[in-house]
């Protein structure tokens, strides 16, 4: 007897991959949601899945709920991950994802956009994962998006207001400016970033936070962004968003014939290509 | 008056005949090319190969340990086929060396058309048995590694089959022995498919069983092959042996006709030498000479019975054994014979260099000097002495410096003599001797020592005639600088002279050292490793190792190891005759303690003040600077004292030790303290006999564990893995055979050598469980987990100390089995044990759980709730009544309620309720305060029996004694967890009748009935909270709780009721208000546009007060009543007229004033009660009424 085959659809946080689970809500029934939870999720993206439970009408799977980024913090003993090492995409992306696959067949929808030529998304290398493009199928593109997220009372996630992507707050792939920004919107958060960049857990119990100092290698401390602490990025905050403005600034000009609409969810898409932790999408 | 060339000279055409003297055959062996044995022999052989001409037979001969073998292994590989990827790597390999050589194998393979398919590889290791049955062995092994012939297919299969039977035969109990010619014809056949190589490795073997047989008959198989592989009808059979020695001494022992014919087969191989003793190259020297002529023959004898009692004298014992050789070598002196050997091996192309320095006619060659020199018989013979030897393999090895790695050393006293200016000739001829020494020597007899150098150099030449003459020359030499004399070696030195004084460097260096404290010194300079108990690990199962300190006998205090230490006990080693007993602390959870003495340890102490002042001036980089002159002579000195202190070490405290004291240990009990000796009056033991016996006498509780891969402090990160997997098998089924665990992974070995093992899980009553554990060895530590868990009944123990105790004696558990008896014994008694993580409770083990409990147990920490009884016990049972909770087991298998499990089925059902009802006000303020304490919950017993019984505004329950409330706070917890409980579905069904009030639809159906009526109105909506309502009626999920819930959301800004805050609850019903009214109006509205033009007109009438208050409708006037109600209303205007109002003034105050009467409140349906929000007019637009239309 052959297994059916599953649908599986996974959901990132950003808006590409919510307007797919929502698109194809009506249209495979038995299509099983899933994300990949690190546990250390912006809010804004926790709030947005709430949302797309809700118009879904059924849960979202949470892959991994059980070992998010504080359990694997303990469990190598605050070694971080890094561009170098990036054990987060394998311990919490793939392996949660492949276990929760295991080996019956099954169709994965990837929401890339009609208009997003050279973008791949995570294809399994299992040979019993089958991939689909609704999207590209249909003719669907960023506009489309946008539309499918409207109609559905959902709109964009609210990180977008300040940050390019979804992911850990303390994403080592952030630029600058949005170190700033989580700096500004979750001053918590940041704090929290502080501390873990010191091998320190904050708040995982009644009784002290677990500390790994004595673990860290003393002569190169790890920085989460390249070239300084978050403690010194947050003192030239003034000079870091001069220079993000200039920037943006300089992106706007080069297409100045252009309707700000369209500048403006180009700036989107470019930053969701990004190398980030795009596993899910 | 003649040359001496004339007398005796070097053998024109020298070359290693001497060892295939019988074979005139045998091509003559040159073009040796040694950058390595191996290299070379391979070279020759597949030169041989690809060779039609030459013969395929090799014999290769080289001492053990010269990579006899490792050469056989690359031979096999470079015959392998072309997939073969240890042919890949020999082949790199030898192109990385010499390219050349690599080329020929390939077309040597390729010139028997082999290169694709390669050899049948027929590589075998003999034993002590006729070469038949090796080669037959070798064949099968051969055919087997072969794969599918590709041509001559019967032929080869049947030549297989042949092999086959007649290796059967030959192994069977009453052997047949084939017949030579039938193995022959059977390669043959095989050679037919592919060439074969026939390499038999340890062939000397063979030739042992040849030798003992006495019998000539094995001989001719190999007479066959070896024919075999040349002449006519050669067959493409390539034939390789390897051995120790040269063919003829194995044959020693056998008789004259076994050797001749021996010697017959012998000459049949090629014999490639496989590394060069020194002793034979002497061999080679003596025939490289003919016989010398009368009357230099018996000057030479004479001659040579002098040397030898020389030698004597000065110890050179092997060369003083061969006075025939040292004349066969004349006219080479003795030291000069002694020397060139490893001259030749060291710096020089081996035989080629040696032989050309025998028989060339260059200059300095011994050719030469026999031309050059006259001699008359009578005189006394000159022979040739250490510095014509110096000047020859300067010479020759000039074009040499960089191939050999001793060509430093070579460069550095050759630049040292040859910068010697204006040294008279014979000190330069003493130096050139010292310095060619220097060279070679590597200690022993034959060095540059003063008794050496007289020897050598009292030449008879002016300066250097007596050794009186020689001495005094090498002081001036010494003076000078140009040489060193070292004295603690008797060995002269070429010196280029260095500023750095280093004999009173070494002095003051000494002083000092001598001035420390001598336990202290050593720790330092000979730091002992610490000590495995072998013995002990192989009884137990258990690897401990002992700590190795060297001690005073007077020390200030001895610090025992206690837990937390990785040894398992320490071995003092005393300086002196009185072991420090009285000085050893006392401490809980101590480990053992020996002691080993010796009364006269100064030679010991002696040698560690010489290396540490050798140490101290190595140091002393800024005095030193880059004298590395200096620094080179200290290091060697050093390597040579290190060796010494060693030797001393062993020679005071070791087994065998004469002069050390008996072993004595810290006996075993808390209350006697005193020693015990380990050894008895006559036995003497290695120090790893001795910590055995005493860890056999201080660990005899620990468990034995057959499984040496886990029981150790550190595991390696593969079996941490599989114990995390073992581990999670014991949480995850417990109640399963072996754990659920299938086949044999490390897990299933790791899960039969320690739970299976001590039973502490088993089938009883026919169902898999943790249980106590039945195994007797068990039992101690068992009771002593027990005991550290009973422990923590008022306080809580950290998992990492527990683990630290459990390392103490008499169990010393290793830290990388610990977690999984801890473990077991958690899992037995989980209704009685609380764990805490960062001090938080946790309420259940789970699988992320244990992969941090066994990374960081300093993370981790549990507390026993051993106490049930009275009004405690009482309280839990009912509450596991009342809330239904599954009763577990207790240690005595009855079902008991506990606290941990009422408890942990609270919390986590609190836990799991949405975030709204977690932080929700909306429940009674005994619901509140409860949950509260729930989420928080730290201690269990202070939550159930203080904290919660407080929310409800009760007394705590006490631990002894009666509690009057019983039955209210059970009554209490029970009603507020309820609430707590079925907050969220109350909520919703709340939410789902305030929709049906507001949209005027009963309660039943009402998923239905709106999604029909939203359904009716969707295209028609501007405003946007209408249109979100109606989206949620129409598109949302199926399900009664999802689609209330999105349809909540909808109303609530997209905010899901799960995660609402109590702001969005109460926005909910003001939202709904607002937009059912509209719903309402348009829905109307749409019901009046569809009866139209019936006879009737339809008219919607909106009143709204001053209040706000509104009220609408839709008015239907039929045709047949309007002209009497039109007459009606024109009679009605005029009489307003009448009191003075205009028409139009008048038709307005008609219609307002008919709506506000008490009849007219009735005229209007539906009626709308809202005062708060405003009219939305806005939203009934007539144009998309009429277009839809």
């Amino acid at each position: 007897m052959t297994e059916p085959t599953r649908h599986v659809c996974g959901i990132s946080g950003g808006k590409d991959s919510s307007a797919l689970a929502i698109y194809m809500r009506d249209r495979v029934p038995d299509m099983e949601y899933f994300f990949c939870d690190t546990g250390a999720e912006l809010p804004e993206t926790y709030e947005y899945l709430n949302k797309l439970e809700v118009v879904l009408g059924k849960p979202i799977a949470r892959l991994n709920s059980d070992k998010g980024f504080d359990h694997w913090f303990e469990v190598f003993r605050g070694a971080l991950p890094s561009p170098q090492m990036r054990w987060c995409t394998k311990y919490m992306k793939i392996k949660p994802i492949e276990a929760w696959l295991g080996d019956s067949p099954a169709i994965s929808y990837v929401a890339i956009r009609a208009d997003e030529s050279n973008r791949k998304g995570y294809i399994s290398t299992k040979p019993s994962i089958k991939t689909s493009f609704p999207f590209v199928e249909e003719g669907i593109d960023h506009a489309g998006v946008l539309k499918i997220l409207d109609e559905a009372g959902v709109g964009l996630p609210s990180y977008y207001e300040w940050r390019t992507r979804s992911g850990c707050y303390f994403c080592f792939y952030q630029r600058k400016a949005e170190w700033v920004g989580l700096a500004d919107r979750h001053p918590d958060l940041f704090e929290r970033a502080v501390a873990i960049e010191k091998k320190v857990l904050i708040g995982t119990g009644a009784g002290q936070d677990a500390n790994y100092e004595d673990n860290a290698m003393q002569d190169r401390a790890y920085t989460w962004t390249s070239g300084e602490s978050l403690t010194e990025l947050l003192e030239r905050r003034d000079e870091i968003l001069a220079r993000h403005e200039q920037a943006m600034e300089r992106e706007s000009k080069k297409r100045h014939n252009r309707p700000l609409i369209e500048v403006f969810a180009e700036a989107l898409d470019s930053d969701d290509d990004s190398d980030g932790c795009a596993v899910c999408v | 008056m003649s040359s001496l060339i004339d007398l005796k000279a070097p053998k024109e055409r020298f070359a290693r005949s001497i060892n295939v003297e019988r074979d005139a055959g045998s091509s003559a062996i040159d073009g040796y090319i040694p950058v390595g044995r191996s290299v070379d022999a391979i070279s020759r052989i597949f030169r041989a190969v690809s060779d039609p001409n030459s013969e395929n037979a090799f014999s290769i001969t080289g001492p053990y340990g010269s990579g006899k073998s490792s050469l056989a292994v690359i031979l096999d590989a470079l015959f392998a086929a072309v997939d073969n990827r240890s042919r890949q790597s020999a082949h790199d390999l030898i192109a990385l060396v010499t390219p050349d050589v690599a080329d020929t194998v390939t077309s040597a393979r390729a010139s028997l058309g082999a290169d694709q398919h390669g050899f049948i590889r027929a590589v075998v290791t003999a034993q002590r048995e006729p070469v038949t049955a090796t080669v037959l062995r070798a064949l099968l092994h051969g055919v087997d590694r072969f794969g599918e012939p590709k041509k001559n297919k019967a032929g080869y299969r049947a030549a297989v089959e042949a092999i086959r039977i007649m290796h059967a035969d030959y192994t069977a109990d009453e052997p047949i022995r084939p017949d030579g010619r039938a193995v022959r014809n059977a390669i043959a056949t095989l050679s037919e498919t592919a060439p074969v190589l026939l390499l038999i490795d340890e062939f000397g073997k063979n030739l042992e069983a040849f030798a003992d047989s006495h019998s000539d008959a094995d001989l001719y198989l190999l007479q066959e092959l070896a024919e075999a592989t040349r002449g006519d009808q050669q067959l493409p059979l390539v034939l390789v042996t390897l051995q120790h020695l040269a063919f003829d001494e194995y044959a020693a022992g056998a008789k004259i006709s076994q050797r001749r014919e021996w010697a017959k087969i012998q000459g049949r191989f090629e014999d490639i030498p496989f590394v060069d003793s020194a002793s034979q190259t002497r061999r080679l020297i003596a025939a490289a000479f003919n016989k010398p002529k009368k009357p230099l023959a018996g000057a030479i004898t004479e001659w040579a019975d002098q040397q030898t009692k020389v030698l004597v004298e000065l110890g050179v014992s092997n060369l003083a054994q061969e006075t025939d050789l040292l004349a066969q070598c004349w006219p080479l002196h003795p030291i000069a014979l002694a020397i060139l050997p490893e001259l030749c091996e060291r710096y020089g192309q081996n035989e080629r260099t040696l032989f050309s320095f025998l028989a060339s006619s260059e200059p300095g060659s011994v050719a030469t000097y026999l031309g050059d020199t006259k001699w008359k018989s009578g005189e006394p013979l000159p022979a040739i002495r250490l510095e014509r030897v110096y000047d020859y393999f300067v010479e020759s090895a000039a074009n040499l410096v960089g191939v050999s790695n001793a060509a430093a050393r070579w460069v550095e006293i050759d630049t040292r003599i040859r910068d010697a200016h204006g040294l008279p000739a014979p000190n330069r001829r003493i130096l050139k001797a010292v310095g060619l020494l220097n060279l070679v020597s590597a200690g022993g007899t034959v060095r540059a020592s003063k008794a050496i150098l007289e020897m050598v150099c009292a030449d008879r030449q002016e300066g250097t005639k007596t050794r009186a003459e020689v001495s005094k020359r090498l002081t001036e030499l010494g003076d000078s600088g140009l040489v060193t004399y070292r004295d603690y070696a008797d060995e002269y030195r070429v010196w280029s002279g260095s500023d750095f004084d280093l004999k009173s460097a070494i002095d003051s260096a000494r002083r000092r050292q001598r001035e420390t404290d001598p336990a202290d010194l050593l720790e330092r300079i000979l730091p002992m490793e610490p000590l495995v108990a072998a013995r002990h690990f192989h009884k137990t199962g258990t690897l401990r190792a002992f700590a190795r300190r060297w001690i005073s006998e007077d020390p200030e205090n001895i610090e025992q190891l206690g837990i937390g230490d990785r040894e398992d006990g320490t071995a003092y080693y005393v300086l002196g005759a009185e072991a420090p007993r009285d000085r050893v602390s006392r401490r809980t959870h101590e480990k053992p303690v020996a002691f080993v003495t010796n009364a006269n340890p100064e030679t010991l102490i002696e040698a560690a003040v010489e290396v540490a002042a050798l140490d101290e001036v190595l140091d002393d980089t800024e005095t030193l600077g880059d004298d590395w002159v200096a620094k080179n002579e200290l290091a060697e000195r050093h390597a040579e004292a290190v060796l010494e202190l060693e030797r001393h070490a062993e020679l005071l405290y070791g087994g065998t030790s004469e002069t050390r004291g008996k072993w004595i240990y810290l006996r075993p009990t808390e209350k006697n303290r005193s020693f015990l000796p380990v050894e008895e009056t006559d036995t003497r033991l290695t120090a790893s006999q001795v910590v055995s016996k005493i860890a056999d006498d201080w660990y005899h509780a620990a468990p034995k564990i057959r499984n040496d891969l886990i029981n150790r402090h550190e595991l390696s990160p593969q079996l941490a893995r599989f114990r995390r997997m073992l581990v999670e098998a014991m949480i995850r089924a417990s109640d399963e055979k072996f754990l659920g665990i299938e086949g044999n992974r490390p897990d299933k070995t790791l899960y039969r050598t320690t739970l299976k093992e001590f039973g502490l899980h088993r089938q009883i009553d026919g169902a898999w469980k943790f249980t106590e554990p039945n195994n007797r060895s068990f039992k101690q530590t068992w009771e002593a987990i027990d005991r550290h868990l009973k422990e923590a009944t008022t306080n809580r123990i950290g998992i990492d100390e527990i683990y630290a105790q459990l390392t103490a004696p008499p169990l010393g558990i290793r830290t990388g089995i610990a977690p999984v008896f801890l473990i077991a014994a958690i899992i037995i008694q989980s209704d009685e044990i609380a764990l805490y993580e960062h001090g938080t409770f946790i309420p259940g083990l789970t699988d992320d759980l244990i992969e941090r409990l066994l990374k960081n147990p300093q993370n981790f920490a549990l507390k026993h709730f051993a106490s049930r009884t009275g009004s405690r016990a009482k309280v839990l049972d009912s509450l596991t009544k009342r809330l239904g909770i599954k009763l577990t087991t207790d240690r005595s298998g009855d079902p008991a309620a506990s606290v941990l499990g009422v408890v942990s089925h609270l919390v986590a059902a609190v836990a799991a309720v949405p975030p709204h009802i977690q932080r929700t006000a909306h429940l009674s303020s005994q619901a509140v305060a409860v949950r509260k304490h729930l989420l928080e919950a730290t201690e269990p017993d202070e939550l159930i029996f203080k904290a919660v019984p407080a929310a409800l505004k009760l007394k705590p329950v006490p631990a002894t004694g009666l509690y009057p409330d019983s039955s209210k706070f059970v009554t209490g917890v029970v009603e507020a967890f309820d609430e707590i409980k079925n907050a969220y579905p109350t909520l919703l069904s709340k939410l789902q009748s305030e929709l049906a009030e507001a949209l005027r639809v009963s309660n039943d159906d009402l998923q239905k009935v709106l999604a029909v009526k939203a359904e009716q109105l969707e295209g028609q909506i501007i405003n946007p909270g209408l249109k979100k309502l109606v989206f949620a009626l129409t598109k949302g999920p199926e399900g009664q709780t999802q689609w209330i819930e999105n349809v909540a959301m909808n109303l609530t800004d997209g905010t899901a009721p799960k995660h609402w805050t109590d702001d969005d609850r109460d926005k909910y019903s003001v939202e709904l208000r607002d937009v059912a009214g509209t719903f309402l109006r348009l829905e109307s509205l749409n019901a009046d546009l569809r009866t139209k033009g019936d006879g009737f007109d339809a008219f919607r009438v909106v009143v709204t007060k001053a209040g706000g208050e509104e009220r609408y409708g839709v008015i239907i006037v039929g045709d047949k009543d309007r002209p009497a109600l039109e007459e009606i209303i024109e009679n009605a205007v005029k009489r307003a007229r009448g009191q003075g109002l205009s028409d139009a003034a008048a038709r307005d105050a008609l219609i307002a004033l008919l709506a506000d009467t008490a009849s007219g409140e009735q005229a209007v349906t539906p009626l709308v009660p809202d005062a708060a929000s405003a009219p939305d007019v806005d939203s009934v637009n007539p144009g998309e009424v009429a277009a839809r239309d």
